[in-house]
């Protein structure tokens, strides 16, 4: 497998070059362009992810598309969300992404949805992050521009604003500090990171995108 | 008429110079600014059937093509920004008689009047997200201009290629395409979230957008309040 | 306070480094990421029913918080919602006039207030404009790119495009000059008369709203 992101960092756009014989998974609906005889096959949630989750936070699917090559074929793809699209050679760790980060990756990764320490605030409607864990490629995307941070100390971050980050960071989750606090600060919830590691922050999200297009919905 | 392309990279627009006589014919309401003396005239060229009401009504729930046409009312000189729904790119395509082009609704910002602009109804609803394809033919002689979600793609197809129809801007006529469902099998393509596929093929050109505006208005649009009908 | 604009133009973002103590204004929402010794305030005006919030914050008011490090300097990082550019405008004791849908912070010192323009009517189109006055920055942002535009004379531009201009031009409705046009193609123009500068965005958030339509949930009976 071959691959080049271009159009970042605002328009990403990874485009994978298979030999026959191999396979590639992304997020459904990511597929732009390909070759015609390019196989793609959908693959369902429980097969994949140990989860009974089947759902991600903002309604994303778990549904993971699978391209299989016969003979040398490509597939281009993007995310929902225009951004930078993000590549990390996995080497038997692990790594968190947030709902929607998740792109595309090598087969044979594990996906592990996690709730992230919410349960009761999401009531069922998904989980918010992802554990993948493996050796591979995987390719993950920003809504908006990215920040990486190399944290060491403690961060805020708006939750909506997190991409994903390594596991030697710690976190809590909560409002921003009180109920009152949280319900008229107009900020969602928030993460408190502590540790060292990498943290990937993008410049949009979609909630708050939908909060200022709202005045000019009829 | 000269056409200037205006904050290259992230949201592109058009700027039109008209020469007094020119006339330039675009999605209504794409004009962002004009100088003071163009007029604007709108065509209910709607499409499909049902006249001026069916088109209200269309222009109500978000599928629209209305034509607006501009020209300088003074024997001067004048000028008109054209500008797309969404972020990114626009291109203008060098239309030539030997070679018409098919352009998705969405994609299509404006044109030279040495254009025709015929609305040729698909007609295909997608099963899960119901958006309907839309696609105009051009044909004349004149320049095209059309607007991406994101950036443009060029590719020249030289045996067959698969597009994403969320992600079509335009192609020329010459090609062959076939529409299927992503997957072959009806079932498969729901779950992926794939929509219809265009399978290409023959030879000739494509644009394509980087990004499938349904894809996006699918994420936004359940964070937004309801609608009535 | 000195502050940095990134991933500009098309997702910018505002980093603000203030010192300890120093007090930024920010709105509701906005706040991307902090460090972790920064204060913030909201300002809540009486007492407000939880069920009030949604509306609220869907642009029916407008709120901001206020953010100051404690105990050292910190750092503020805001974003916009919408895809675009971020413009940092410097105030001496000035005023400016922006749409409210674009403010996006200041520092201590800038004002605002909510001032209703009677634009209303004709598909919904309110347009409300805040008058900012005061010494200090002020952010705003659009949806797009953002042009400055100097005016001499007249220029027209469609209503959904002006973001900011100076309080020394006058503006006024007007429409595309037959009747057609304006029932058809929901197209307001504002027309403006003076010496001064506009800014526009390259991206009509009507147009959005409109595009995204079909996309939104239809209400049922239970909403």
């Amino acid at each position: 497998m071959k691959f080049d992101i271009s159009g970042n960092p605002a328009y990403g756009d990874l485009t994978v070059a298979l030999e026959a014989g191999e396979t590639f998974w992304s997020e459904g609906g990511a597929m732009s362009r390909m070759s015609s005889h390019l196989e793609l096959k959908t693959r369902l949630v429980s097969g994949l992810v140990k989860s009974v989750v089947r759902r991600l936070v903002g309604g994303e699917s778990l549904l993971i598309s699978e391209y299989t090559a016969a003979q040398m074929a490509f597939v281009s793809l993007t995310p929902s969300c225009p951004g930078t699209i993000l590549h990390r050679r996995m080497n038997g760790d692990r790594f968190y992404l947030t709902a929607g980060s998740f792109l595309a990756c090598t087969p044979n990764m594990e996906l592990q949805t996690k709730f992230g320490g919410l349960r009761s605030f999401f009531s069922g409607e998904g989980a918010f992050l992802i554990e993948i864990s493996g050796s591979g490629d995987l390719f993950f995307n920003s809504f908006g521009g990215v920040v990486e941070k190399d944290v060491n100390g403690e961060l805020v971050v708006d939750t909506g604003h997190v991409v994903a980050f390594e596991p030697t960071l710690s976190y809590t989750i909560g409002g921003m500090g009180g109920i009152k606090q949280t319900m008229f600060s107009g900020e969602g919830l928030v993460m408190r990171f502590n540790g060292r590691g990498k943290l990937f922050l993008q410049t949009r999200q979609l909630p708050a995108l939908a909060g200022w297009l709202t005045p000019y919905c009829r | 008429m000269n056409i200037e392309i205006l904050s290259k990279g992230a949201f592109e627009s058009a700027l039109v110079q008209l020469e007094h006589g020119d006339e330039l014919i675009s999605d209504a309401g794409a004009m962002y600014r004009a100088s003071a003396n163009v007029d604007i005239d709108v065509t209910t060229r709607s499409r499909g059937k049902g006249g001026l009401l069916a088109g209200v009504k269309r222009l109500l729930s978000g599928n629209t093509f209305f034509l607006s046409t501009y020209r300088t009312t003074d024997g001067q000189r004048g000028e008109v920004g054209l500008a797309p729904t969404h972020q990114g790119e626009i291109f203008v395509i060098d239309v030539e008689p030997s070679t018409p082009w098919i352009c998705a609704g969405g994609s299509f910002l404006g044109c030279s009047s040495g254009l025709q602009v015929d609305t040729q109804f698909q007609g295909l609803k997608g099963f899960v997200s119901g958006e309907s394809l839309f696609f105009v033919e051009v044909s004349g002689s004149g320049q095209l201009l059309v607007n991406a979600f994101g950036r443009i793609v060029e590719s020249d197809v030289d045996h067959s290629l698969t597009v994403d129809t969320g992600h079509l801007v335009a192609f020329q006529k010459s090609l062959q395409y076939s529409m299927t469902k992503a997957g072959g099998s009806w079932m498969q393509s729901w779950l992926a979230g794939e929509g219809i596929v265009m399978n290409f093929s023959g030879q000739g050109s494509i644009l394509t957008q980087s990004h499938n505006p349904t894809e996006f208005g699918k994420r936004l649009g359940p964070l937004l309040p309801t609608r009535k009908q | 306070m000195n502050y940095e604009i990134s991933c500009d133009p098309t997702y910018a973002v505002v980093e603000v480094r203030l010192e300890n103590n120093e007090r930024f204004v920010a709105e509701a929402g906005a706040m991307a990421w902090m460090s972790s010794n920064i204060k913030t305030e909201t300002s809540t005006r009486g007492g407000m029913l939880a069920g009030l919030k949604r509306k609220l914050l869907a642009g029916e008011s407008f709120f901001q918080n206020t953010y100051s490090p404690e105990g050292g300097p910190g750092s503020v990082t805001i974003a916009p919602g919408v895809a675009g550019n971020v413009v940092a405008h410097e105030l001496s004791n000035g005023e400016l006039f922006l749409e409210k849908s674009a403010y996006l912070a200041s520092s201590e010192g800038i004002n605002c207030d909510a001032k209703f323009d009677g634009l209303k009517g004709f598909f919904n189109e309110g347009m409300f404009v805040l008058r900012v006055t005061g010494t200090g920055t002020l952010f705003f942002h659009a949806y797009g790119d953002i042009h400055p535009v100097d005016v001499d004379g007249e220029y027209i531009v469609d209503n959904g495009y002006a973001v900011a201009w100076e309080p020394s031009l006058t503006y006024r409705l007007t429409r595309g000059k037959k009747i057609r046009s304006f029932l058809f193609s929901d197209q307001l123009l504002l027309r403006f008369a003076g010496q001064g500068r506009i800014w526009l965005q390259s991206r009509s958030p009507r147009s959005l709203a409109n595009w995204v339509y079909p996309f939104r949930r239809v209400e049922s009976k239970n909403d």
